[in-house]
């Protein structure tokens, strides 16, 4: 019957034992998030372990850059080697539109020079005057990494100049820029005082450079100065024939008119063309070919005054890279440089080697990426002798059995030596475990444990499993049960793979040898054990439920590759590749490997 | 396996240990969910919210003070949080009652009916009520969790009492008449 009760008591009495169970999709759903909550704390350990291996690239290749510093150099000093090679090339070929390759910044000061040559040889001096102190103390700085065109900023008009000429700087440029710098100014002191002497004048041949009168010379020095030393040097010892040059100078720049009006009367073109400068320059260099520079050419250019030409003058910058090379080694060798001769045939051997250079920069610069579809052979075992499914199995027969993998890889080249690739794999491996007794499960019988590390199917739900060692296997076996014996179990896994490797090459051939080290994470996607009686019954027993669905391998590899052609390789790259996390739990001692031959062309583009 | 070896592989992360606390809670927790929403829909929401917080969490439960305890508080806290969003509690502003005894007779009420009305109380007054008549907080805590004074607190459980006992003496007239008829 009724009772008068408080309200808190009663819904406390009827809801004391009340439940609902959940609709199941709520399960499902929390499931699923809670996966998704795993894979995300995964994929940034991931993206941890690559970044840190991006950045040892980064570090090695910045390693490479700074200890060959020899081609960056040259690279980075294309512009002011350009104005060099130019007037180099002028002086060589008299008729090379190089000549006008004085820096971006010339071509204000040669504009000033048309219009008066002695304005323009004060404007150029009061440059190279501001300019030098500049140099002088960021020399230093630049060199490190833009040195070089700090300086050639310098030197030429400051305003385009300086962005694009940081490109070039190099360390051995900063060393020579220093003493150039020094020199500059003391020419440039000279200069003012006797016939704005060639201020350019390298190490050696300041003096005779200042003996050089022409205001021309000023032009040419700054831009020596902030290129190559030697070439300034070399304009200075073509100053005496400037008033001949002027008249050579005049008929060049009606060449070098036509060819770099519409280049000289843009700055900006100029200094592109500085930047774009290697492959222009081997071309040109080539086709000037004379690596010997005609002072009086040169003179005569600067002479002329003709801005256009200089700031124009494309050619002189692809020329430039060569004068670029010449003035690195005129540097190491001061006394060469005092002798024309000698920096001529410095200049030569510079313009041969600038031109090798470019080719390999070319290609290394050039093709960058490469992609290789790959397929292997896989073996899959493990370095420790236990049974990844129960420890009754530890004594077990076991082998590792073969299996294909395929993919494609991406590498990127980093430097001429080290690349970094990645890419996806997909991998299936098996492992059989012998010397298994399969058997309909007797329920009169104790049965033996279930399996430790396996997630039974429902089919198999009613199959008993066990090492044949349990039974005393002397003993006859009744000719019934023969099939039961010598089963064995198969368990297979998949995973997709996504390698992040470095490979370094250590051989450069037409046969090249690289090494490879790198990390991979396993996704699994394939995890079934099969038990496989002797007649040929396969019948599934369930999953192993002590496998991560996330693992690591750290790889280690050597590579053959042989050069099919510049775009095509073949590769063929034994790895071997060590799984650190696969199993959760109860490994049982398992420590798997996989060993692979991954072989396949790859592709440059 | 026990209780504590469950919890132990729920906090390695083990998807299976995971699976096995949820079907040991699920239907109590569903329970508590619907009593503190106004509806199916949004109990099961607060329920999944509630678990993916458990399993992130469960590193956390030291064996002090029970499981269970530790479950229903994250729950309760879950199914808060949602009208804590909502911000709903400087909304609801009336004057104060006193706290009054509110009886009813003991008549075969359905558990259906019991959850039916709680969930139509005006949210505030269904938090309040679940959590002192039902969940054993004091006002004071009342007051903390659900950042109001402790007299709004008991103003608002006298209200959701009187709701509920119309609600139910509104039942019995209707069945009477049915009965009288």
């Amino acid at each position: 019957m009724s009772e008068e009760k408080n309200i808190d008591r009663l819904f406390q009495e009827k809801l004391k034992d009340f439940e609902v169970a959940p609709n199941s999709v709520v399960w499902d759903k929390i499931n699923t998030e809670l996966r998704k909550e795993e894979n995300k704390k995964v994929i940034p350990m991931w993206l941890k372990l690559s970044g840190i291996a991006a950045l040892l690239i980064l570090f090695i290749a910045i390693g490479n850059t700074v200890f060959s510093g020899d081609e960056i150099n040259t690279n980075m000093v294309n512009n002011d080697q350009e104005t060099n090679q130019e007037s180099s090339n002028d002086n060589s070929n008299n008729q090379n539109e190089n000549i006008p390759v004085i820096i971006n910044d010339d071509n204000e000061m040669v504009d000033n020079q048309a219009d008066n040559n002695k304005e323009s040889e004060n404007i150029l001096n009061a440059k190279n005057d501001s300019g030098n102190p500049e140099d002088a103390t960021t020399l230093k700085k630049k060199n490190t990494i833009t040195s070089g065109s700090g300086v050639a900023d310098n030197h030429l008009s400051p305003k385009p100049n300086t962005e694009k000429n940081n490109n070039a700087v190099a360390n051995t440029n900063a060393s020579q820029e220093k003493s150039n710098a020094r020199i500059p100014n003391q020419d440039l002191d000279q200069n003012n005082i006797q016939n704005k002497g060639n201020a350019i004048v390298t190490n050696g041949s300041q003096e005779q450079l200042k003996g050089n009168n022409s205001k021309y010379k000023d032009g040419l020095l700054f831009n020596n100065k902030t290129t190559n030393k030697d070439a300034n040097a070399v304009a200075n010892v073509n100053q005496d024939d400037t008033k001949k040059l002027n008249d050579k100078n005049a008929i060049r720049n009606e060449k070098k008119n036509t060819f770099n009006n519409v280049k000289s009367s843009n700055n900006p073109l100029i200094k592109n063309n500085a930047t774009d400068g290697v492959a222009d320059t081997n071309q040109k260099t080539e086709s000037d070919g004379n690596p010997y520079i005609n002072k009086d050419k040169i003179n005569a250019a600067f002479e002329n005054n003709e801005t256009e030409a200089l700031s124009n003058n494309k050619d002189g910058d692809s020329l430039g890279n060569n004068t670029e090379m010449a003035l690195a080694k005129a540097q190491k060798d001061s006394t060469l440089l005092k002798n024309e001769n000698e920096i001529e045939k410095a200049v030569a051997e510079q313009e041969k080697k600038d031109n090798e250079d470019e080719d390999d920069e070319n290609e290394g610069i050039a093709r960058r990426w490469d992609v290789a579809p790959v397929i292997t052979p896989l073996y899959y075992n493990s370095f420790g002798g236990g049974s990844p499914i129960d420890q009754q199995f530890d004594s077990n027969d076991k082998s590792g059995s073969l299996n294909m993998g395929y993919g494609v890889h991406v590498a990127y080249q980093v430097t001429d030596k080290l690349s970094v690739r990645s890419g996806i794999n997909k991998i299936d491996v098996g492992y059989k475990t012998n010397d298994i007794v399969v058997q309909p499960a007797i329920p009169s019988v104790s049965s033996p444990a279930p399996l430790r590390s396996v997630k039974i199917s429902n089919q198999a739900s009613n199959i008993a499993v066990f090492g044949q060692q349990a039974f005393n296997v002397n003993s006859a076996i009744p000719d019934d049960f023969s099939d039961r014996f010598d089963s064995f179990l198969e368990q297979r896994f998949g995973y997709i793979e996504v390698p992040v490797e470095a490979k370094y090459q250590i051989s450069d051939k037409r046969m090249g040898i690289h090494v490879i080290g790198g990390m991979s994470t396993l996704f699994l996607n394939e995890n079934t054990i099969h038990a496989r009686q002797p007649n040929g019954n396969n019948i599934l027993l369930g999953e192993a439920n002590n496998l991560n669905s996330v693992s690591f391998t750290t790889n280690i590899g050597l590579g053959f590759n042989y050069k099919m052609s510049d775009k095509f390789n073949f590769n063929v790259e034994p790895v071997l590749k060590y799984q650190i996390n696969g199993f959760s739990e109860n490994s049982g001692g398992f420590q798997p490997y996989f060993f692979g031959i991954y072989s396949g062309f790859s592709f440059k583009f | 396996m026990s209780l504590e070896q469950l919890i132990k592989n729920c906090k390695k992360g083990n998807a299976k240990a995971q699976g096995q606390l949820y079907n040991l809670y699920a239907s109590k927790l569903f329970s508590l969910c619907l009593k503190y929403s106004r509806n199916y829909a949004e109990a099961e929401d607060s329920l999944q919210d509630a678990f993916i917080t458990i399993f992130k969490k469960i590193a956390q439960y030291n064996k002090k003070g029970s499981f269970e305890g530790w479950l229903k508080r994250i729950v309760i806290n879950t199914a808060l949080q949602k009208y804590r969003k909502e911000a709903i509690f400087g909304i609801v502003n009336e004057n104060e009652i006193q706290e009054v005894t509110v009886t009813v007779d003991d008549e075969d009420l359905s558990v259906d009916f019991l959850l039916k009305i709680i969930q139509e109380l005006p949210d505030r007054y269904r938090l309040v009520f679940n959590l002192y008549a039902l969940d054993g907080y004091s006002h004071k805590e009342i007051a903390e969790i659900l950042h109001i004074s402790q007299g709004t607190s008991k103003s608002n459980l006298a209200r959701a009492r009187v709701i509920l006992r119309d609600k139910i003496e509104e039942l019995k007239s209707k069945q009477n008449l049915q009965h009288s008829l």
